[in-house]
């Protein structure tokens, strides 16, 4: 491996705290780099902690939880010593992260342009009108027929798939180099699953995407991915390819 | 809005309201006299020339009642207005920070519901003068309590939602997310509350201009109205059947909207 990385993280630990005064240490001392553009999977069975390295890397855990220890380096700068604000501007904008279930990941309020429009708006300083041309784009960018009248539609107007596009668009829309993919495809049929898997292969090859892979699908790791972790308890017990 | 459309009884209150707004908005071009004329047939029968008769001074009700209609109605929009403004802060506030904030706020609220409001307002009144612009501040900044439960506990159902996350992770910051992602969400329950809360805020108008804390005369509340006719129950009967009945129509039909309304958005 001597392609630069996009990120390195080294021993990182998150525990939850219960209230019972119980420790759980879902990621307990976890290492693993991500090259760029590379595909990399993180597998294993529920509870092993491959959700919390996700949200661990966005600096997301909710409150009984914390990140005990551990260095995520990007570019040389460590994730971890970056204030609440900064981190603020990596979210969206270097680091992105899509979910498992696409129909609950969009706010049913909004219309999918004022969604896919509020990267731009919150990182790229850039008007109102300027963000709803750079996400119609988006929306085209990332295979979604009839952009100009998805734009104006709601969430609850889109199929699944069609949904965890727009997910995809929004968190590409600022030109992110790392993407973390949380069960993307789990809520989806096998069909739209693939179609899924190809846009993100797309991305890959035309933006140099790196994707951090978070799957019980081992099937769909082998098939796309470059490298396998395969977590239990925790801890990685065994890396392929 | 289908729901509410098939609702009949809604749809027919919401357009007995729109006729009040529209009478008490055109006032001053419907009124037959000037709501403070004084005139020399006093306590007079309704009847062609005075379609709801004339109180103890001659003054003619009906002109009375459109012009008090402006003052009870404005009331019970501004009120609500102010409660529903404070409720929302404060909610919002407590339902996505929790904590010792949300406990401190939720205290507050439990204190300021364990009043009585209607002696916390009596109490409030008779320091301040007695106008219309105190009345509404007085009853919007003591029912506020309502709103602010019930945008805590839809903002602490709403910020678990996945879209949250979703939108934290590209980057939004707390305020956005509060007022962007959050409080869109949690209008349906607060448009019916405020609804209902309108009702509330009318009658207690009516109630405090009855003990003479609230809109002075010789301006017209139904209110006040009220409270004129009190010596002449049995002399002149209209004198309080006129804006009794224009309080309970008023407040019933706000109901039956604000009903449904909470059929159509299941506050």
């Amino acid at each position: 491996m001597n392609r630069a990385k996009a990120i390195e993280i080294e021993n990182l630990k998150t525990y939850y705290n219960c209230d019972s005064g119980d420790v759980v240490k879902a990621v307990d001392g976890v290492s693993f780099g991500i090259g760029k553009g590379e595909f990399f999977a993180l597998t294993g069975p529920s509870g092993c902690g491959k959700s919390t390295i996700g949200f661990s890397v966005m600096r997301l855990i909710q409150k009984p939880g914390s990140i005990i220890s551990g260095k995520m380096l990007m570019d040389g700068y460590d994730l971890m010593a970056l204030t609440e604000k900064e981190m603020r501007k990596v979210r969206g904008a270097r680091i992105s992260m899509i979910f498992q279930d696409p129909f609950t990941s969009l706010n049913p309020v909004l219309t999918i342009g004022d969604q896919v429009a509020e990267a731009p708006i919150v990182h790229l300083n850039i008007s109102r009108v300027e963000a709803l041309e750079m996400a119609e784009s988006m929306l085209k960018k990332v295979g979604i027929d009839e952009p100009a009248l998805r734009m104006r539609q709601y969430p609850h107007q889109l199929s699944g798939g069609q949904r965890q596009r727009v997910m995809i668009a929004m968190a590409v829309s600022c030109g992110a180099e790392l993407l973390i993919a949380d069960e993307p495809t789990t809520a989806l049929d096998v069909t739209t699953q693939a179609s899924i898997m190809q846009l993100l292969e797309g991305l890959k090859a035309e933006e140099g995407l790196s994707v951090l892979f978070i799957t019980h699908n081992i099937k769909l790791a082998e098939k796309y991915c470059d490298r396998i972790a395969v977590m239990s308890r925790g801890r990685i017990i065994q890396r392929m390819k | 809005m289908r729901r509410f459309r098939k609702n009949k009884a809604a749809v027919a209150a919401l357009t007995i309201l729109f006729l009040m707004v529209l009478a008490a908005v055109l006032a001053p071009f419907i009124a037959p006299y000037d709501p403070r004329e004084l005139g020399v047939t006093a306590l007079q029968a309704p009847s062609f020339s005075h379609y709801f008769g004339t109180d103890d001074f001659g003054r003619d009700i009906f002109s009375r009642a459109l012009f008090g209609a402006r003052i009870s109605l404005s009331v019970g929009v501004v009120a609500v207005s102010i409660s529903v403004l404070v409720g929302f802060f404060f909610g919002m506030i407590s339902g996505y920070f929790g904590g010792f904030i949300e406990a401190f706020i939720m205290r507050f609220v439990d204190v300021m519901l364990s009043f009585p409001s209607i002696f916390l307002i009596l109490a409030v009144q008779t320091m301040l003068t007695p106008n219309i612009y105190n009345v509404m501040a007085v009853i919007g900044l003591t029912s506020w309590m309502g709103v602010s439960r019930l945008v805590r506990a839809e903002v602490l159902s709403v910020k678990e939602r996945p879209y949250i996350e979703a939108a934290r992770a590209i980057g939004a910051s707390g305020p956005r997310i509060m007022l962007r992602h959050i409080l869109p969400n949690v209008t349906a329950p607060v448009i019916v509350a405020g609804t209902l809360g309108m009702a509330g805020a009318i009658l207690t108008e009516s109630a405090l201009s009855f003990l003479g804390l609230g809109v002075q005369p010789p301006l017209s509340s139904w209110g006040n109205m009220l409270q004129d006719s009190q010596a002449y129950l049995r002399d002149a009967p209209w004198m309080s059947l006129i804006p009794g009945l224009l309080i309970l129509i008023t407040v019933l039909c706000i109901y039956l909207v604000g009903e449904g309304l909470r059929e159509e958005l299941g506050g």
